[in-house]
């Protein structure tokens, strides 16, 4: 598989406080690479330092293949882009003009792209008025046609839809998709809302304590999530006796209610086995594990594998 | 670098506030000039014309440092506060050329305060005196001290706004680099009286910092005499110091980590 960003061992402390360790993170060509971890989990001050606004103290990165000591890393960085925290903007310019500085800031020789980027975003039609009279996902969308300025080939999106409403977090997820798809833009995006971040990567790295516990593509994550079937019963000691016999896992929960773990169990099936035994089942139903169940597994557990 | 100084007065020509700040220093420079040649009818006589126009010119220089320093401080703090300093990193420009360019559009803020400070002082002095003009000679050191003193005040502002982590000692420091420095030669200048017969190493330390004090033009370039003798012996100790000042700004910045 060929990374266009990796990092190798990655220490960051403040003063006594080390906030990453050893974090070694590898993200895919193409990929919408989600940053999963609570908040001071160190998901920001690696967007930091792979964004270049701070130095590792021990460890590297390497951005399309290029070393963060070589010479060469800030030419690089011209083909990345990044909102970290909040998004940069001049509050007293236009979107056009925000645009055009940075434009001006990357040595563009031409400013054609920025009516495209406009429209990219939503804000073509926002004239003269002042990036400070923009609601909070306006200001997020300027920001990310500020960090779509040159063509990034890598987008750093740190907490994207913070703040947003339920509209303006659709806008982002469908504008990102649609990036990602048209041209290929290869996305890292933290955020806490693990389900609106399950929408749209395709690759997680989950980091905790300011360490990567697991690096997962969606495929294998399907695969790992865990499917469980929920079962109300009339007796549940005879029904644990048949759970145990079968050799199946299972949870019994607060209500009583048995969750059963297994991949290939058939409710029909389940429902006539425990008739036989004498069980009426008044309850059944079937889930799986969230993105965000098996974060909390993840980090509850200690199931950490270190980096995949 | 280019690139972030055409992006920087890009962005300064859209700010009301540079608008303000320009006609602001018209007006000032305009009133005081006038309260000057009001209050002393009889300036023109008998010093010849360099003398009456330069002590109008040299007596607002302060309010171009005040001008200057209140916009490029308000300017680059606010992009820092904004992380708007963020966009120029991430895209790969150098800590240095970020640094340098900040420098370069404070200086060009300063010139043009300067030039309409120094335009409208020789309007004045010329419609309230006869036509009576300073000679050209006059007129370019004039101009050489200030323009060195500014371009050493620039270096200066760009250290306080950038290099500072606190935004409250930014400003303290730069009021403080505003009112207190330009009296510093003359603090040096009594304590080296009191020294003087002494022949010491103290006196040495004291004439050595006066030399370098680029303010040391600024305050004692009100006359003619001292003009010229400043211009002659003491501006390369200042283009060193401001040298001095610009690349250690430069590494510092460099050194700087962005939240």
């Amino acid at each position: 598989m060929e990374y266009i960003l990796t990092t190798d061992n990655i220490c960051k402390s403040y003063g006594k406080a080390q906030v990453l360790k050893d974090v070694s993170l590898h993200i895919p060509k193409g990929a919408i690479y989600g940053l999963i971890g609570k908040n001071g989990a160190g998901k920001t001050t690696i967007m930091r330092i792979i964004s270049g606004l701070q130095r590792p103290n021990s460890g590297s990165y390497a951005v399309f293949g290029v070393q963060n000591d070589d010479i060469i890393i800030n030419n690089m960085r011209r083909r990345v882009g990044a909102i970290i925290e909040n998004p940069a903007i001049y509050k007293d310019l236009s979107a056009y003009d925000n645009l055009k500085v940075q434009c001006m800031n990357l040595g563009l020789p031409s400013y054609e792209i920025i009516d495209e980027l406009l429209k990219t975003v939503g804000l073509e039609n926002t004239g003269k008025k002042t990036a400070g009279k923009f609601s909070l996902g306006m200001k997020q969308r300027l920001g990310i046609a500020i960090a779509l300025c040159g063509s990034p080939d890598i987008l750093i999106l740190d907490e994207p839809i913070n703040g947003l409403d339920p509209q303006g977090i659709i806008e982002i997820r469908e504008m990102l998709l649609d990036l990602n798809k048209t041209k290929g833009t290869t996305i890292l995006i933290s955020s806490h809302l693990l389900d609106e971040l399950s929408r749209v990567a395709d690759n997680y790295g989950f980091i905790e304590n300011g360490k990567i516990i697991k690096e997962i593509s969606k495929e294998d994550l399907e695969k790992s999530l865990r499917k469980s079937t929920s079962i109300k019963v009339s007796d549940i000691d005879k029904t644990i006796t048949f759970l145990d016999g079968k050799g199946l896992e299972y949870e019994i929960g607060k209500d009583n209610d048995i969750s059963i773990f297994a991949d290939d169990l058939i409710p029909s099936d389940l429902v006539v086995d425990l008739a036989g035994k004498g069980i009426t089942v008044t309850n059944i139903s079937q889930n799986e594990e969230t993105l965000e169940s098996y974060f909390m597994n993840l980090i509850s557990d200690g199931k950490g594998e270190g980096n995949v | 670098m280019f690139d972030q100084i055409k992006a920087d007065l890009m962005r300064m020509r859209k700010s009301k506030l540079t608008y303000a700040i320009l006609i602001g220093q018209l007006l000032i420079s305009f009133l005081t000039a006038r309260t000057q040649i009001l209050e002393n009818p009889d300036l023109m006589d008998p010093y010849p014309g360099d003398i009456v126009c330069l002590n109008i010119l040299t007596s607002l220089a302060v309010t171009i440092g005040f001008m200057s320093a209140f916009i490029s401080l308000k300017l680059s703090i606010l992009e820092k506060r904004d992380g708007l300093l963020r966009n120029k990193v991430v895209v790969g420009n150098g800590k240095c050329g970020i640094f340098l360019s900040k420098v370069i559009v404070n200086y060009i803020i300063s010139v043009i305060l300067l030039v309409i400070h120094t335009v409208t002082g020789i309007i004045m002095c010329s419609v309230s005196f006869n036509g009576l003009l300073p000679s050209a000679g006059t007129i370019a050191k004039y101009m050489g001290i200030y323009l060195m003193w500014l371009f050493f005040f620039s270096v200066l502002m760009a250290i306080l706004a950038l290099d500072l982590s606190s935004e409250i000692i930014s400003i303290i420091l730069s009021f403080f680099a505003v009112t207190v420095l330009p009296s510093l030669p003359g603090t040096l200048e009594q304590m080296i009286e009191i020294e003087k017969n002494k022949n010491s190493f103290k006196l040495l330390v004291l004439n050595f910092i006066r030399s370098i004090v680029p303010y040391t033009y600024m305050s004692e370039g009100d006359t003619y005499e001292m003009m010229n003798k400043l211009f002659a012996d003491g501006i390369l100790p200042a283009v060193a110091m401001s040298m001095i000042f610009l690349i250690l700004g430069c590494l510092a910045f460099r050194r700087k980590e962005f939240n």
